[in-house]
């Protein structure tokens, strides 16, 4: 086993409940069976030995992490440690008061999420009537003093769009855009189909975004994330397994990812047992994966093993029953013709409407 | 390390060295002279030249503005 090495940030899921329904939603597609395990002072307790670990940062994120009235409670423990705050947020619900009590807790980012610049697209994704409001809230960010991030989850329906997006984030005075094409887990990948953009709207959008970054350099910084269907070697999925992220989840699992969960086979503590900086170094799920000594060939001799760590161990195993292989999303990984057909399909219209994040048990789980 | 939203920035000794003058109140000279105490080895000129190079790209990710 390797050393554990330093973490940087903490993804604080607070709760998988939230009022939107986003067809693309990155958590477990099972997420109505983890329940909100962790009360504020286990929380708080995180958050002290997380920093004890080395984490200068923290995303309280979810499912909504407006929904926890406890969120107040938590920020200002973050702040007492000094730790950098990002609220990751649908803005719903959120009135400017509450903001306000937030910032003055010490509160330093917020991330408003906007699922399309025109507000009946945005809401038919969201599956709620959030747009107006999100506006608002964006706006008392910067009302406030705060920097503003403004996350836009792309997919085939608002790419063509992405120039408006730009604009309405000017209007904001975002600060930073986040253009993120959706990646191929939990739901996305139940909706695959019809939301998978092909390539030649990738390469248009990219371009797009790529004269916006050079036009507002210094003013706002926009980042564009291709999916991972589209690229020739896979991105450094969380910058490596057990490296520089630990995510907690609402029932109290330590975990390397979003999804790891959903990986059969791996055993992951919970805080509720066990410390954050035992389960860090020790915790079965988090060794599985954590440097080269699990990665097949082609990895383990590819020169990128240190640049991508493999790719995403989530994609792996929930397009080839393997969390070992190599990531399909790899030109080089046998198992590339998956991702390949799956590119073929979208130059077709998709037959099917997407499905809205919802409690019910999905067929997909059996899958 | 410089600490902005989702992100951070590892700085080395000379970076972090530069950062704390930046206080809104220093100029870019009035910081090269300060610099030149702790680091008496290097020339005015390459510091100097650091130090713009180490703004222009702060500046550039929006992580430093111009006061005045």
């Amino acid at each position: 086993m390797s050393a554990a090495p330093r973490p940087y940030t903490l993804v604080a899921e607070l709760t998988y409940a939230c009022p939107l329904h986003c067809a693309y939603c990155s958590n477990p597609v099972d997420f109505a069976r983890h329940h909100d395990a962790l009360d504020t002072d286990d929380w708080r307790r995180v958050l002290r030995e997380a920093e004890r670990l080395g984490v200068v940062q923290v995303n309280f994120t979810g499912g909504e992490p407006l929904l926890r009235p406890d969120l107040e409670s938590l920020v200002e423990q973050a702040r007492a440690l000094d730790l950098y705050t990002n609220l990751i947020t649908s803005g719903i619900p959120l009135e400017r008061e509450r903001l306000l009590r937030l910032r003055r807790l010490g509160l330093d980012n917020v991330q408003v999420s906007i699922q399309d610049a025109r507000p009946a697209e945005s809401d038919r994704i969201a599956g709620h009537e959030a747009f107006e409001h999100k506006l608002r809230v964006a706006r008392w960010v910067k009302e406030l003093g705060f920097p503003l991030t403004v996350n836009t989850v792309l997919h085939r329906e608002n790419l063509g769009r992405i120039g408006e997006v730009i604009a309405l984030a000017e209007e904001l005075h975002a600060d930073r855009l986040e253009l993120a094409n959706a990646q191929y887990l939990g739901w996305a990948l139940l909706n695959r189909e019809a939301l998978l953009p092909g390539a030649a709207q990738i390469e248009q959008a990219r371009s797009v975004a790529a004269a916006a970054r050079r036009r507002l350099e210094g003013r706002m910084e926009v980042v564009f994330v291709v999916p991972d269907y589209h690229v020739e070697f896979p991105p450094a999925c969380m910058d490596g397994w057990g490296r520089r992220f630990l995510v907690v989840s609402p029932d109290g699992l330590l975990l390397p990812c979003l999804l790891a969960h959903t990986l059969p086979g791996l055993s992951f503590g919970n805080v509720r047992e066990q410390s954050v900086q035992d389960l860090w170094v020790s915790s079965p799920g988090l060794a599985a994966f954590r440097g080269e000594g699990w990665m097949p060939e082609p990895c383990r001799s590819c020169e990128r093993r240190t640049i991508d760590f493999g790719g995403c161990r989530c994609q792996a195993f929930h397009l080839t029953r393997n969390a070992a292989a190599t990531d399909p999303a790899c030109s080089l990984s046998p198992d590339h013709g998956l991702i390949e057909a799956a590119r073929a399909e979208v130059t077709r219209p998709p037959l099917v409407a997407f499905s809205y994040r919802a409690a019910r048990l999905h067929s997909a789980l059996a899958r | 390390m410089l600490l902005y939203p989702e992100r951070g920035l590892a700085l080395n000794p000379t970076a972090a060295s530069i950062l704390k003058l930046c206080n809104g109140e220093l100029t870019v000279d009035a910081i090269v002279e300060q610099l030149q105490r702790e680091y008496a080895e290097r020339p005015a000129p390459e510091l100097r030249k650091d130090v713009l190079e180490f703004l222009e790209e702060l500046a550039r990710r929006g992580l430093l503005q111009v006061a005045g």
